[in-house]
C-alpha cells in the first residue's frame, strides 16, 4: 500500500495532495549571507514546502539598488508523518549596488492551486573594507595579429574570455559581432589555457575565431560574448551553481587596406592566404576529340578557402571548358576551418584530334603578409586527342558551329579607375555655369541696348535728313555765336575793326536761316530787310554794318571803340533774330 | 687710416634686400597653378596621395578650377579612403569638361565600389549634359541676340536686304530656342550635390536630435529643395528626403 501511495506521490502528486489531505504549503525566505559587500554576490534563498512543487521558478519583486538573477535550485521529498512532502529551494544570484539596507518585501508563489505567502527577507549591503578589491566579472578580448589586413581576408584570431579572482568562465555558449565592417565565425570548441595579454599571465577560455573584413579602412571591431560562470567567493565554491552572464570584448583597432591593383595576375578570383596547388589529376590521358575529360585541381592552404570561386575560362583555343564543381574540406585538426583544402573538377572537351596538352588554367592568390600576388597557374597536363569516331571527318569549325549553352552569362566587366590627367586643362574661377553670377543680366542687357541706340539713330537721322532747315538753324545760331564771341573778345582787346568784322559776321550768321542764301553772300540790306519789323534793331543793325562796311573798305583809322557800348544791343539783335528764325 | 667706399651695413642691407627679391621672386613663380598641378602629381606618383590632396585643396579653395586638377583631386581622395570628397570632385571635373571618359570612368567605378546608382536625370537634364553649362548660356545668347541683329541691322543700318540674312537669322533664333530646355536642365543640375560621409543621417526635422529616416552612403548624389539653418532638405533617388547637415554634404556648383 505504501509503494502504490509513493508512486502516486511522484507521478500525480494533485491526486496524492487530494486523497491524503495534506497540508497547507509554506514558504520561508532569506539572504545568506544576510550582511554583504557592495557589489558582491549574496544568495536569496526560497524555501517552498508542500506537496508539490512550483511549476515554475518563482518570481520575486524587484528591489531598487538590488539586481536579482535566478540561479538554480533543487527539489528533496521526505515522508513527514507518513506523508510525502517536497521541499522546493529557489536561489537567486543578488548583487547590491548601494550600501544600505534592503528588504524583499513579501509576495505570493502559486503552488499546488494555493497562493503560499513568501516572508519578507532582509539584507545589508556594506561598504568594501580598505584594501579590498572590488568585485571582478570575467572579461573577454580578441588577440588578432599585430599587422594590417585586407578585405576579405579571413584573419585567424583568438577569443579570450579570462577568469578573475571572483568568476571562472565555464564554456561560452554563444559569440555576436557588436560593431565593425567584417564577418566573425567562432569555432565550437574551447579549450583552457593560459595565455599573456600585455606582458601578464592569465588563464581562461580560448575560443579560436575567424574575421573576415568586409570594407577598407579603420575598423573598430567587438563582440558580446554569452558566458557560463561560476561565481566564487574568497571561501570557495560556493556551490550554487553557474551563472550566465553577458560580456563585451574591448574593441580593437584593426586597419584594412584594399587589395592592391598593381601586380594583379590573371585568374585572381579573390583568393586571399597561402596556398598550394596539387598535382593537377586527369580522368584519362588519351580521348577523342569532342570526348569530355575531367580534370581535378586540389588547392591546399591556410585563408579564406572555403569562399574562394574557381577560375574560369570557357574556352581557350580547341578547348571547350565548363563551370566547375568544387568541393571544400576542412582540415579536421583545425578547430576553425581556416585551413583545408578545395578541389574544383572542371570539365573539358578538346575541339580536335592531335591536341597535345590541356590548357594552362591561369589562378593566383593574395599574399598578405608579403602584400603581393603569386601566381599558382595550372600547368599544361599532356593529353593525346584522336579523332572522333563518330564523326572523325567533322572539322572542329563545324563541331563548334553548336556549342553546348553556357550555364551562366558572360560576367560584366569590373570598372577600374583611371590614372592621372597629365595636364590641368583650362583653369577657371568659377565652376558653374554663370547663371547665378551678377554681371550675367548686364551682359545680356548689352545687345539690346546697343540696337535700341542704333535705332534711336537711325530715326534721328532720317528725320534730320526730312528737315535740312533744322541743321541749318543750329549751325547757323552756333556760327552766330562763335562771332559773337569774337567780337567780344576784340571789345576785351580793344580793336575796333575786329569788332565790327565779327559783329558784322554775327548779323549775318543770325539771319542766314531766314533767307535762301548763305551767310557770307548776304549783304547789309538783306539783313536789314530781315529786321524791317523793328525799328530799334534794324537802327542797331545798320550801324553796325555800316561802320563794318566803312572799316572794310576806308583807308582811314576804323572808328573809336566808342561803338564797344554797340554790344550789349548787338546781342539783343542776335538773339531777336535767332528767335525769328 | 682706412677708408671704404660704402660702409659695410649698407652691402648686409643690399643683400638682404636682394634675397627677399629673389625668394619672393621665386615663390611667385612656384604658385602659379600648372606648377602645383605638376606638383601634386609627382606626390601622388609617389605614393604621397595626402600631400597630392592637399596640394590640389588649396588650388581648389583658392578658386582655380580646371576638370584635369579636379579629376586628380578625385583620384588623390578616393586613395586617402574620402570617397564622398572623390565623387565630389569627380563630378566637378565632369561639369567643366563632360567630354572626359576618363572622369566618367572614375565615377562608374566610385559608384560601383559604393553600389550606389547614377542619379536619375529628367530629359532636359541628360541633353544639358552634352555640354559644359556655360556654354548652353552663350549660345543662347548668342542665338537670340544675332538673330535678332539679323533681323534689324539691315534696316537700321540701310544694307540691302539678302536673303542669306533671313536664314541665319531663322538658324540662330532655332538654336536660341533649341537651347531653352539646355538651360533649363543645367538650372535643375544645379540643385545637385553630393554626401560626403559614409552613412550620413537623412533626418525627419532640421534638428540634431530629429529621428533618422535613412542613412545615405557616402558619394551619393541628391538635389538640394531648401535649406534652413545648418541643414539642407535634400532628395535622393527613390524620393528618400530629409534634412541633412551642411557639413555632410557639398553642392556641385557651389553657390
Amino acid at each position: 500500500m505504501a509503494a502504490i501511495v509513493f508512486v502516486l506521490c511522484g507521478v500525480t502528486p494533485e491526486i496524492f495532495a487530494q486523497v491524503t489531505g495534506i497540508t497547507e504549503p509554506a514558504a520561508s525566505a532569506r539572504f545568506e549571507p544576510e550582511i554583504g559587500r557592495l557589489g558582491r554576490p549574496v544568495v536569496y534563498r526560497l524555501t517552498i514546502t508542500a506537496s508539490q512543487k512550483p511549476l515554475e521558478p518563482p518570481e520575486p519583486p524587484a528591489v531598487a539598488g538590488l539586481d536579482v538573477v535566478f540561479a538554480g535550485g533543487t527539489v528533496s521529498t521526505a515522508m513527514l508523518n507518513g506523508t510525502l512532502v517536497m521541499t522546493s529551494t529557489f536561489n537567486y544570484s543578488v548583487v547590491s549596488h548601494r550600501t544600505g539596507r534592503f528588504t524583499m518585501p513579501a509576495f505570493e508563489v502559486a503552488v499546488a492551486g494555493k497562493r503560499v505567502r513568501v516572508p519578507p527577507a532582509a539584507l545589508t549591503a556594506m561598504a568594501p573594507e580598505a584594501g579590498e578589491a572590488p568585485y571582478q566579472p570575467v572579461r573577454a578580448e580578441l588577440d588578432l595579429p599585430k599587422r594590417d589586413f585586407f578585405a576579405g581576408e579571413s584573419i585567424g584570431a583568438r577569443l579570450l574570455v579570462i577568469e578573475t579572482p571572483d568568476e571562472t568562465p565555464q564554456f561560452v555558449s554563444f559569440v555576436a559581432k557588436t560593431t565593425g565592417a567584417a564577418v566573425i565565425r567562432p569555432s565550437m570548441r574551447t579549450s583552457r589555457e593560459q595565455f599573456a595579454i600585455g606582458g601578464k599571465q592569465f588563464e581562461g577560455l580560448v575560443m579560436p575565431v575567424r574575421i573576415t573584413p568586409i570594407l577598407e579602412g579603420d575598423l573598430e571591431l567587438g563582440c558580446q560574448v554569452i558566458v557560463r560562470v561560476q561565481k566564487l567567493e574568497s571561501a570557495g565554491p560556493r556551490g550554487m551553481g553557474g551563472a550566465q552572464s553577458t560580456v563585451d570584448t574591448k574593441p580593437v583597432h584593426i586597419r584594412v587596406l584594399a587589395l592592391p591593383r598593381v601586380g594583379r595576375l590573371p585568374g585572381f578570383t579573390g583568393a586571399i592566404g597561402k596556398f598550394t596547388v596539387a598535382q593537377p589529376k586527369l580522368s584519362a590521358i588519351e580521348v577523342d576529340a569532342g570526348e569530355p575529360v575531367t580534370l581535378a585541381i586540389t588547392i591546399a592552404g591556410e585563408g579564406n578557402l572555403e569562399g574562394v570561386a574557381a577560375p574560369e575560362n570557357e574556352s581557350v583555343g580547341n578547348w571547350q571548358i565548363y563551370k566547375p564543381t568544387s568541393e571544400f574540406q576542412p582540415d579536421p585538426e583545425d578547430h576553425n576551418t581556416a585551413r583545408g583544402t578545395k578541389t574544383f573538377i572542371y570539365t573539358l572537351i578538346p575541339g580536335r584530334a592531335g591536341l597535345k596538352a590541356t590548357p594552362a588554367i591561369p589562378f593566383c592568390y593574395f599574399d598578405p603578409e608579403h602584400r603581393s600576388f603569386v601566381d599558382i597557374t595550372i600547368p599544361p597536363l599532356p593529353i593525346t586527342v584522336k579523332p572522333s569516331s563518330i564523326a572523325s571527318t567533322a572539322p572542329v569549325a563545324e563541331q563548334k558551329s553548336e556549342p553546348p549553352p553556357l550555364e551562366e552569362p558572360p560576367k560584366p566587366v569590373e570598372p577600374v579607375m583611371t590614372g592621372l590627367e597629365e595636364k590641368p586643362g583650362r583653369w577657371v574661377r568659377s565652376l558653374g555655369p554663370p547663371l547665378r553670377e551678377w554681371w550675367l543680366p548686364i551682359a545680356e542687357l548689352v545687345p539690346p541696348v546697343l540696337l535700341l541706340a542704333l535705332w534711336a539713330w537711325r530715326r534721328r537721322r532720317d528725320y534730320l535728313a526730312a528737315n535740312p532747315q533744322i541743321i541749318r538753324r543750329r549751325r547757323a545760331h552756333t556760327a552766330a555765336l562763335r562771332a559773337l564771341a569774337r567780337a567780344r573778345a576784340a571789345v576785351r582787346k580793344g580793336d575796333c575793326g575786329e569788332f565790327l568784322r565779327a559783329s558784322a559776321g554775327a548779323l549775318r550768321e543770325a539771319a542766314s536761316p531766314l533767307d535762301t542764301v548763305r551767310a557770307k553772300s548776304l549783304t547789309s540790306g538783306d539783313v536789314l530787310r530781315l529786321l524791317n519789323n523793328d525799328s530799334d534793331a534794324s537802327a542797331i543793325a545798320r550801324k553796325v554794318l555800316d561802320s563794318a562796311d566803312a572799316a572794310d573798305y576806308s583807308t582811314a583809322e576804323a572808328g573809336t571803340m566808342e561803338l564797344r557800348a554797340l554790344l550789349p544791343d548787338l546781342e539783343r539783335v542776335i538773339h531777336t533774330l535767332a528767335r525769328r528764325a | 687710416m682706412k677708408t671704404t667706399l660704402l660702409p659695410r651695413r649698407f652691402w648686409s642691407a643690399a643683400v638682404l634686400m636682394i634675397s627677399l627679391v629673389l625668394a619672393a621672386m621665386q615663390s611667385l613663380h612656384a604658385a602659379t597653378p600648372d606648377e602645383r598641378f605638376l606638383k601634386a602629381s609627382e606626390s601622388y606618383a609617389a605614393g604621397e596621395f595626402a600631400d597630392a590632396v592637399y596640394e590640389l585643396r588649396e588650388l581648389v579653395n583658392e578658386g582655380n578650377f580646371s576638370a584635369g586638377a579636379l579629376h586628380n583631386l578625385g583620384d588623390a581622395e578616393w586613395k586617402v579612403g574620402r570617397h564622398g570628397q572623390a565623387v565630389l570632385a569627380w563630378e566637378r571635373a565632369l561639369s567643366l569638361d563632360p567630354f572626359s571618359k576618363n572622369t566618367e570612368a572614375n565615377l562608374r567605378f566610385a559608384r560601383y565600389q559604393a553600389r550606389v546608382d547614377a542619379p536619375a536625370l529628367t530629359w532636359y537634364e541628360r541633353y544639358s549634359v552634352a555640354l559644359p553649362g556655360g556654354w548652353w548660356s552663350a549660345i543662347a545668347s548668342a542665338g537670340l541676340w544675332g538673330g535678332v541683329a539679323l533681323l534689324t541691322l539691315p534696316r537700321l543700318l540701310g544694307w540691302r536686304r539678302a536673303d542669306w540674312h533671313q536664314g541665319m537669322a531663322a538658324v540662330l533664333l532655332a538654336i536660341f530656342l533649341l537651347s531653352g530646355p539646355a538651360l533649363l536642365g543645367v538650372w535643375k543640375r544645379s540643385q545637385f550635390g553630393v554626401v560626403l560621409e559614409d552613412e550620413t543621417p537623412l533626418r525627419l526635422t532640421p534638428t540634431r536630435e530629429a529621428e533618422t529616416l535613412v542613412k545615405l552612403p557616402s558619394g551619393e548624389m541628391a538635389r538640394v529643395e531648401r535649406e534652413r539653418g545648418e541643414y539642407f532638405y535634400v532628395r535622393a533617388d527613390g524620393d528618400r528626403a530629409g534634412w541633412v547637415r551642411k557639413v555632410d554634404f557639398a553642392r556641385i556648383w557651389s553657390p
